[in-house]
């Protein structure tokens, strides 16, 4: 069965009468009724014009019936959509203007949204997000001037088995030149420990900005698939590391520093 | 000229029901039929007999067939169905409970109480 017969099945079952077996039914009785009033001796011009007041129009029945089954919202929906593609095909002009007036709001508001939730709204695809800390120092003499620092293995590990710290991620940036088939370049690399996947919680398919290279020891950076870059890790012995590339606009790329994530 | 009375809800439907508990007629059929019973007394305005029948048969209590009228004339007729007749069931001991409890009320006199 296809799907609109599907569809006119399911409907048929909500509402088994056809708008013109309601109106048929009707009509039996707008026949009958008259000539019982003519029978009881009411003349046959007044028992017709008696019948249509008492009884009303047929068309009016399909209403009482969408009523009587709770389907006259649906009713009504259906016939001001109706009314609405019969106007809107009588005036081209305007059904142009309205279509275009449409297209350019729909299309303002969902790039207005799109942008604010990029900016503001959209949140890190990182696990715990709202624990991962960027540790500064600041000098009391100019409070709002961070220093970020870099630390030693030693220091790292120190701060990895620290009481409230969960895990530690360190990264360090700097700009490369990576070759394809064109032209050399040249990106911003951030290097991470091997612990970033388990840290961010998230493949880093999922990263922000994220571009796989293929490091090769001593030579330019050559892009290749994800999959591929996944699969050099695992072979690779040194250096292990992942590139992330972008324009370094994400918090936790454009600061040179580490990041540790505090359990609080 | 006859003068409107509010029926409670839900007296329409039982007397479509018990219209129709006596022999499958069509929907004029069972409008005559329900004056005939009541002696002319009542009439029942045919913008309501409709909508109650078409409740009726949604919540499966009528069954409608198309037939042929006496006048020859295509007709839906309306039989009782057995979820149908056990409502009229039901709804005629409620009915006649309440008439009882209600009369009762009204012939109290004072100083019967």
């Amino acid at each position: 069965m296809s799907r609109l017969g599907a569809i006119h099945k399911l409907w048929r079952s909500i509402a088994p009468r056809t708008h013109s077996d309601v109106e048929e039914e009707f009509r039996s009785t707008l026949d009958s009724y008259p000539e019982d009033l003519i029978r009881q001796g009411l003349p046959e011009e007044e028992a017709y014009r008696k019948a249509r007041i008492d009884l009303g129009r047929p068309a009016f029945q399909n209403e009482a019936y969408c009523k009587a089954i709770g389907l006259r919202l649906f009713e009504e929906l259906g016939g001001d959509i109706r009314y609405g593609l019969r106007a809107l095909r009588r005036n081209p002009s305007f059904t142009a203007v309205a279509v275009i007036s449409l297209a350019l709001g729909i299309g303002a508001t969902t790039a207005m949204f799109s942008l604010i939730y990029a900016v503001l709204l959209h949140p890190f695809p990182y696990a715990g997000a709202d624990r991962i800390m960027n540790p500064v120092m600041i000098n009391p003499q100019f409070p709002n001037e961070y220093q970020y620092f870099t630390r030693s293995k030693a220091q790292l590990d120190d701060l990895r088995s620290a009481t409230p710290v969960d895990s530690v991620l360190g990264f360090s940036g700097r700009h490369m030149e990576i070759t394809a088939d064109g032209l050399p370049e040249d990106i911003y690399v951030t290097y991470l420990t091997e612990n970033a996947e388990s840290f961010l919680g998230c493949p880093p398919s999922s990263w922000p900005q994220y571009r796989a290279v293929r490091c090769r020891e001593g030579r330019p950076l050559r892009r290749r698939s994800q999959l591929s870059l996944l699969a050099a890790l695992l072979r690779c012995r040194s250096p292990r590391h992942w590139a992330n590339t972008g324009d370094g606009s994400h918090p936790l790329h454009h600061h040179r520093g580490h990041a540790s994530k505090l359990r609080i | 000229m006859t003068k409107p009375v509010e029926l409670p809800q839900g007296t329409l439907e039982m007397l479509i029901l018990k219209a129709v508990s006596l022999g499958s007629l069509h929907g004029y059929g069972i409008l005559l039929r329900i004056q005939q019973i009541s002696g002319e007394r009542l009439e029942i305005l045919q913008g309501s007999f409709y909508t109650a029948i078409y409740r009726l048969e949604r919540r499966g209590w009528v069954k409608g067939q198309w037939g042929e009228s006496e006048n020859n004339r295509r007709a839906r007729f309306y039989s009782l169905t057995s979820a149908g007749a056990r409502q009229l069931k039901a709804e005629t001991a409620k009915w006649i409970d309440m008439a009882a409890v209600v009369a009762g009320i009204l012939d109290k006199k004072t100083d019967n109480i």
